[in-house]
């Protein structure tokens, strides 16, 4: 029979949002393959105290909890210290798949699992069905506007991908899932050790619902007040293109991209921005790009969903406006 | 580290892809290769390190990148003569870096962390996997302290510091101290044939089924607003406003 594992992040003890929404995935891709879904949790406190949220994984739609407990794994999740154990259990399972969710772990873990297992690495991944019906693992990649299919009945071997954490429709499982309880192996590297951690100045931008950026086309820093203006009154987090920095507008800690912060808001107001690659690698493919440009052949326009052709000077301070006087969420007239 | 006076670092370095395998990118460097050679210059500054620019590619496709990493100050730059680097996966790419490391051990590997075309961000990490050494990810400073290294990974709103002993595979993410040092007179880029590597064929052979077909998504254009209200009304109908 094949099987899928789920690799399942703990926060503060306890399986995440994303995680557990990631798992409702799983759990219909499984039923679609016939698959054993197998959620595996690394975890530092006793397996005892954590009986409410194994029945949750039950009821997201895990067959079967593993469960690898080690005081070890209290620290950030890197490969140093969680590796061994994640292989050692993707050993064990043998699955066809395997899924992270989007974030630190997924970053750190997935590509060097994948390289264990000599499987197929597929990060930003969408399932659909294949024409007969087969497992198809879509990558959407927005940076060159291209999109990679792999079908993983084709592979014969495992897959290893990295699932946004986008609001997949909510699956009530059995919550009668088996629990395995797994001994983890001695780590082989124990050369890395975490000394400490520190709130990155820019987390803000992690969990915002709206990001508004700068770039370098706002030209001054009185435009970037707009922008934060603009921000505040959505709700949302200000942010900045590397070259917005690079010119002095924007701090170094709010800059968005591939060599910046990778922010997945459900909306994203780019002002004065081009749409690099290097600038769009950082915000999801699951974000409502809004671009504020005066080039009306700048490249945001081609990934953006709307667009106002203007200068940021002009056009910010009337959609700050318009915005104060928008119905909520929930309320469109 | 104890028994060398100087830090041997090798950095790996891509010129990024255009939007088509056939077309250039006009970037010669990319965001996080840029990040990566501006760490690696760090550690040779900070520790008086011999760095090494590693490049994979089609003969004359890596030469300009691996040239400026030597105008950036780099020791040597090494280009690995394949022409079936575009085809191969993550993989492949990781198993003939890791022979060149193989032949020419070093202390760290430094690597972009993903660069800003399609790749998947995975050679880094499957580089350490195949040398069995430890990797981190997502790194924005990396500080040569005694016999090690104290390296600082961005984290989901967190700023983690490691204490790394060596050797290490650092993934950088991006990288703010000074990265640039003179030139070494003379300094011309290295060619290795693939053959030289005495990698076995189906190591290296093409992955097209793990890569996968890639296709180009639909084009799209944006709708263009007329004004602020339009927009606002736009989004509060696709329920994007207020908390």
């Amino acid at each position: 029979v094949a099987s899928i594992l789920a690799y399942v992040d703990c926060e503060a003890g306890r399986p995440g949002s994303a995680s557990l929404r990631v798992l409702g995935e799983a759990r219909r891709l499984a039923t679609r393959a016939g698959a054993t879904l197998y959620a595996t949790a690394l975890i530092p406190n006793s397996p005892d105290a954590s009986g409410e949220w194994i029945e949750s994984l039950g009821t997201s739609g895990a067959d079967k909890v593993v469960l690898v407990n080690a005081p070890r794994f209290a620290g950030p999740p890197i490969w140093s210290t969680h590796g061994d154990a994640l292989a050692a259990v993707a050993r064990h399972v043998r699955p066809l798949l395997a899924v992270f969710p989007e974030g630190a772990a997924a970053r750190e873990l997935a590509p060097r699992l994948a390289a264990h297992l000599t499987g197929a690495f597929v990060p930003d991944a969408e399932f659909s069905r294949g024409a007969r019906g087969q497992v198809v693992i879509v990558r959407k990649v927005r940076a060159t506007r291209r999109r990679q299919r792999l079908v993983t009945d084709d592979l014969g071997q495992t897959a290893v991908a990295i699932l946004p954490a986008r609001d997949y429709a909510a699956v009530r499982g059995a919550d009668d899932a088996d629990v395995v309880f797994f001994e983890p192996p001695a780590p082989r590297h124990s050369s890395v050790e975490h000394l400490d951690t520190r709130d990155d100045p820019g987390r803000a931008l992690a969990s915002a619902r709206v990001v508004v950026t700068a770039g370098a086309g706002v030209e001054s820093a009185e435009n970037v007040a707009l922008c934060r203006a603009l921000a505040e009154v959505l709700g949302g987090e200000l942010a900045a293109t590397r070259p917005a920095c690079r010119r002095g507008l924007a701090a170094n800690d709010r800059v968005v991209g591939l060599d910046g912060h990778r922010v997945a808001p459900e909306l994203y107001i780019a002002c004065g921005a081009s749409g690099s690659d290097a600038h769009l690698g950082g915000v999801s493919t699951d974000a409502v790009i809004v671009a504020v440009n005066r080039d009306p052949g700048a490249p945001i326009f081609r990934v953006a969903s709307y667009g106002i052709v203007g200068n940021v000077s002009e056009v910010v301070p009337k959609l700050i406006e318009a915005a104060r006087n928008a119905p909520a969420r929930g309320e469109v007239r | 580290m104890s028994n060398r006076t100087q830090l041997r670092v090798a950095v790996l370095l891509r010129r990024p892809r255009g939007p088509s395998r056939r077309a250039r990118s006009p970037d010669l460097i990319g965001r996080c290769e840029r990040s990566a050679l501006a760490a690696a210059l760090s550690l040779k500054l900070q520790a008086a390190g011999v760095v090494t620019a590693i490049a994979v590619g089609a003969p004359r496709v890596e030469q300009r990148i691996l040239e400026l990493a030597l105008r950036a100050g780099c020791d040597r730059a090494v280009e690995v003569l394949y022409p079936g680097a575009d085809a191969v996966d993550y993989l492949g790419a990781a198993r003939v870096i890791a022979a060149v490391l193989r032949r020419n051990p070093v202390d760290v590997v430094v690597c972009g962390a993903r660069s800003q075309d399609d790749a998947v961000g995975a050679v880094g990490p499957a580089v350490a996997e195949l040398l069995d050494i430890p990797h981190l990810a997502g790194l924005v400073d990396l500080e040569v302290a005694c016999e090690a290294l104290v390296a600082t990974q961005r984290s989901d709103g967190q700023l983690h510091r490691f204490r790394c002993n060596l050797p290490l595979v650092a993934c950088v993410e991006t990288f703010d101290r000074k990265g640039r040092a003179a030139p070494i007179p003379g300094a011309i880029v290295e060619s290795i044939p693939l053959d030289d590597l005495d990698l076995r064929a189906a190591e290296i052979s093409v992955r097209s089924d793990f890569v996968g077909a890639a296709r180009a998504a639909r084009a799209r254009t944006a709708t263009i607003v007329s004004g602020a209200s339009e927009l606002m009304s736009r989004l509060a109908a696709d329920d994007l406003l207020g908390g």
